[in-house]
C-alpha cells in the first residue's frame, strides 16, 4: 500500500487518529493476555504465559479451537471451489439469469447476519442440521461465498480472453486450458478469496451461536460465552492468537505476490 | 521442420448471425483455399474478417454453411481438435510461462517426449532468431520479439494451416515490414496454408498469393493482387485496393462497343460485360493509366480523351500525383513517374487520355444486401 509522503499533514494526523481509534482497543488484549493475575486489570502488573498454556491445553478452549479450525478449513475448500466455478458462470455466461444468480450469491454480504442466522436456524431445525459440523460448514459457506465470488470474478474479468483461445488453438482441451493457463493467472484472486473465506468462517459468531450444541462449539462462541459468564483472561490469549493468525493470513497473498517474479 | 504440408480449406456458404434482429455479420461466404496457398482476407474494420477466421479456428459457431479442411467438415469440432495454428494481434503469449515454455506448450499438449520437445523448441526458436531469449518471460521482451515467439509457438507443432488475425497491427511501420518479410519466408519454408487477416492493402499486396476482399460480411472479389487491381469487380473493390478515377453514367452499347454515357461525356471501353448494359454503372481508371497533356491533342483511335483543369499537385518521391477536375465535373488524379512528367501546373487546362482497354466497367452499386427495407423498393420498381 503506497503512502503519499506529500499528503496534507492535517489529513495524515486525522488518518492516524482514526486508525488508532479503531486499532488501539484491539491491541489492548495483547498485554492483557500476558497477565499473571486472574483478572482483566489493565495494564497488567505481572507477566506470564499461563493463559496461553491454558488456551492450548484446557479442553474448554482447545475443543472449540479445533472445531473452528476444522470448520474453517472445510469452508475454505468448499467456498473456494464453488465460488470459483460460480465466478466462471457469472463472468462467462451470456444468459440473462446470471445477474440474478450473482445477486443471490452476494446477498449474504448485505442481509444482516442475524436475519440470515435466524433463517438458517429455522430451516436447519427441520432438516436436523442444527448442532452438526455439516450444518455449520454449509452455513459458513453461504457467508464466505461472496468474498470468493468477488475476488475471483475480478481476476477473471481482467484475464485476456485471447489467452484461452490461444491455448485451445495450441491443442489444449478446456480442462487443460483451465489448469495450465486460466487457474495460474487467476491464482492471486482465488488465494485472496480463500483467505477471506477462512477468516469469515473462523471468526463467525452469530450463526455459530444459533447452531451450537454441547458437542459443537466454535471458538467465537466459546469466547462469547466466557466473556458473558466469568472473568477469564484466557480469552485475551485466544484473541491474540486469532489476531496474529488472521493478520498473517490477510497479508499472505500480498506477500506471495511480492515474492513472485515480475 | 520437415514434411510439413498445407491443407486445402473450403468455406461453403458460411454465415454467422449474432442476433435474429440484425443482418448477418458474415453472409454466405464461399471460398476455396488451395493447399499451401497464402490467402489474405482484406477489408475495412467490421467487415467480418475476424469472425470468418474465428469460425475456421472454431472459436465461433456457424449459423449456416460448412467448413471443410481437406474435404472433411470441421464445423462441429472444438478448436483444440482442429490442429490449426493461430497468431493473434496482441501476441497472446502466456504471461506466466517463459518463452521456451510458451513454445513447448502445444508439444506438451500432444504428449511428446521431453527430449524431442526440447529439440523442437530450440529449432523453432532458431528459425525466428530468438534462441537467446528462451528463458525470458513475455513481459520482458519487445512487441516484435513477442510476435516472433507467437509465430514460433503457432508453427512448432507442424499444423497444416496457420491463421493470423492482424498479427502486425500492433507494431510500428519498420517492424511491420521486417516481420512481413519473415512471414513470407516462413510461408515459403514451411509450405503450409496461410490465412492472413488485415485491413492494410499494402500488407495484403506484399504477402498474398490471392486476396479475398470483404465488405459488409460478404466477399466482394477474390483474386491475385494483379487481377484485383487490373479488373476490380465492384466499385468497393476498386476503391479499397489502390486509387481509382471513377466516372458515373449509364452503360450503353453502340456498334458492338460498350460505353458509359455520363452528363456531358462518354467513356469508351472494350469491357465485355454486356450484362450491365442499360443499367447505371461506373468506369474505373487507375491513375497511372491516364496520360496528361497541356492544351489540346489530336485524339487517336481507341483512346478516350477528356478536357480538365489541374487543381493541385502532390510530389511523392518517385512520382507526382496530378489532381484534376474534368469539364463535366468529375474529380480524379493521374500519376506521373519522376522524369516523365508533363509540365502541367495547377490551373492549367489539360487533356486526359487513356486507352479504351484501361477502363473497367463495374456496377454503380455493389450487390444489394437482401432483406433490407430499401431493396424491396428497388426490386419492385425494376
Ligand atoms: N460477439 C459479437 N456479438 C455481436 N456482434 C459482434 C460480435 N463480434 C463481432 N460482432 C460484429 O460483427 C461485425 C464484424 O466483426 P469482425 O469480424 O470482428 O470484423 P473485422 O475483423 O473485419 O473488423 C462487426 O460489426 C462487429 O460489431
Ligand atoms: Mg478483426
Amino acid at each position: 500500500m503506497g503512502v503519499n509522503r506529500h499528503a496534507n499533514p492535517a489529513l495524515r494526523l486525522f488518518s492516524v487518529l482514526v486508525g488508532s481509534f479503531l486499532i488501539a482497543p484491539i491491541l489492548v488484549v495483547v498485554p492483557l493476555s500476558f497477565t499473571d493475575k486472574d483478572s482483566f486489570e489493565f495494564p497488567p502488573r505481572g507477566w506470564s504465559l499461563h493463559y496461553y498454556e491454558r488456551f492450548f491445553t484446557d479442553p474448554a478452549w482447545r475443543e472449540p479451537l479445533l472445531a473452528s479450525l476444522k470448520v474453517a478449513i472445510m469452508v475454505t475448500l468448499m467456498a473456494t471451489i464453488i465460488g470459483t466455478l460460480a465466478s466462471f458462470a457469472i463472468t462467462r455466461s451470456r444468459r440473462r439469469g446470471v445477474a440474478v444468480l450473482q445477486g443471490l450469491l452476494l446477498a449474504p454480504m448485505i442481509v444482516p447476519n442475524v436475519i440470515v442466522a435466524l433463517a438458517i436456524y429455522t430451516a436447519f431445525l427441520r432438516w436436523g442440521l442444527v448442532g452438526t459440523v455439516e450444518g455449520l460448514v454449509l452455513a459458513h459457506v453461504v457467508l464466505a461465498l461472496p468474498f470468493v465470488v468477488i475476488t475471483v470474478s475480478a481476476g477473471l474479468r481482467t484475464l485476456d480472453p485471447r489467452l484461452e483461445r490461444a491455448a485451445a488453438s495450441l491443442g489444449a482441451s478446456p480442462l487443460a486450458t483451465f489448469r495450465l493457463v486460466t487457474l495460474p493467472l487467476i491464482a492471486p484472486g482465488v488465494m485472496s478469496g480463500a483467505v477471506f473465506a477462512f477468516v469469515t468462517s473462523f471468526d463467525e459468531a452469530v450463526i455459530s451461536l444459533y447452531l451450537q450444541s454441547p458437542h459443537l462449539r466454535t471458538l467465537p462462541v466459546q469466547m462469547f460465552t466466557s466473556v458473558t459468564s466469568d472473568v477469564d483472561p484466557t480469552i485475551a490469549a485466544g484473541s491474540t492468537v486469532i489476531l496474529v493468525v488472521t493478520t498473517a493470513l490477510i497479508l499472505l497473498p500480498d506477500f506471495l505476490k511480492r515474492r513472485a517474479p515480475q | 521442420m520437415t514434411d510439413m504440408r498445407g491443407a486445402a480449406i473450403r468455406l461453403s456458404s458460411v454465415t454467422k448471425r449474432y442476433s435474429e434482429h440484425q443482418p448477418p455479420v458474415v453472409n454466405d461466404v464461399c471460398l476455396e483455399i488451395a493447399a499451401g496457398e497464402f490467402i489474405t482476407l482484406l477489408g475495412p474494420s467490421g467487415s467480418g474478417k475476424s469472425t470468418t477466421l474465428n469460425m475456421i479456428a472454431g472459436f465461433e459457431q456457424l449459423t449456416a454453411g460448412d467448413i471443410l479442411i481437406d474435404g472433411v467438415s470441421v464445423a462441429s469440432l472444438p478448436p483444440y481438435k482442429r490442429g490449426l495454428g493461430m497468431v493473434f494481434q496482441h501476441y497472446a503469449l502466456f504471461p506466466h510461462m517463459t518463452i521456451a515454455q510458451n513454445v513447448a506448450f502445444p508439444l506438451q499438449q500432444r504428449k511428446m517426449r521431453k527430449r524431442d520437445i526440447q529439440r523442437r523448441v530450440d529449432d523453432v526458436l532458431d528459425l525466428v532468431g530468438l534462441a537467446h531469449l528462451r528463458d525470458r518471460l513475455p513481459g520482458q521482451i519487445s512487441g516484435g520479439q513477442a510476435q516472433r515467439v507467437a509465430l514460433a509457438r503457432a508453427v512448432v507443432f507442424e499444423p497444416h494451416v496457420l491463421l493470423m488475425d492482424e498479427p502486425l497491427g500492433a507494431l510500428d511501420k519498420k517492424l511491420r515490414e521486417q516481420l512481413q518479410g519473415e512471414i513470407a519466408r516462413m510461408h515459403r519454408e514451411l509450405g503450409i496454408t496461410f490465412i492472413f487477416v488485415t485491413h492494410d492493402q499494402e500488407e495484403a499486396l506484399a504477402l498474398s498469393d490471392r486476396i479475398a476482399v470483404f465488405e459488409g460480411g460478404r466477399i466482394e472479389q477474390v483474386g491475385t493482387a494483379q487481377e484485383l487491381y487490373a479488373r476490380p469487380a465492384s466499385l468497393f473493390a476498386a476503391e479499397f485496393l489502390g486509387e481509382s478515377n471513377v466516372f458515373h453514367g449509364m452503360i450503353t452499347e453502340r456498334r458492338g462497343r460498350v460505353s458509359l454515357v455520363g452528363e456531358g461525356f462518354e467513356v469508351l471501353t472494350d469491357d465485355g460485360r454486356a450484362g450491365l448494359v442499360g443499367t447505371a454503372g461506373v468506369v474505373v481508371v487507375r491513375p497511372e493509366r491516364i496520360r496528361l497533356t497541356v492544351g489540346d491533342v489530336a485524339v487517336e483511335h481507341d483512346v478516350n480523351a477528356m478536357t480538365a483543369t489541374v487543381t493541385h499537385i502532390v510530389y511523392q518521391g518517385s512520382y507526382r500525383k496530378v489532381a484534376f477536375r474534368t469539364d463535366a465535373g468529375t474529380t480524379g488524379s493521374a500519376r506521373e513517374p519522376a522524369g516523365a512528367e508533363s509540365s502541367a501546373m495547377p490551373g492549367d487546362r489539360v487533356t486526359l487520355c487513356w486507352r479504351v482497354g484501361d477502363g473497367v466497367i463495374v456496377p454503380a452499386q455493389s450487390v444489394p444486401v437482401v432483406g433490407l427495407p430499401g431493396d424491396a423498393l428497388v426490386e419492385s420498381t425494376s
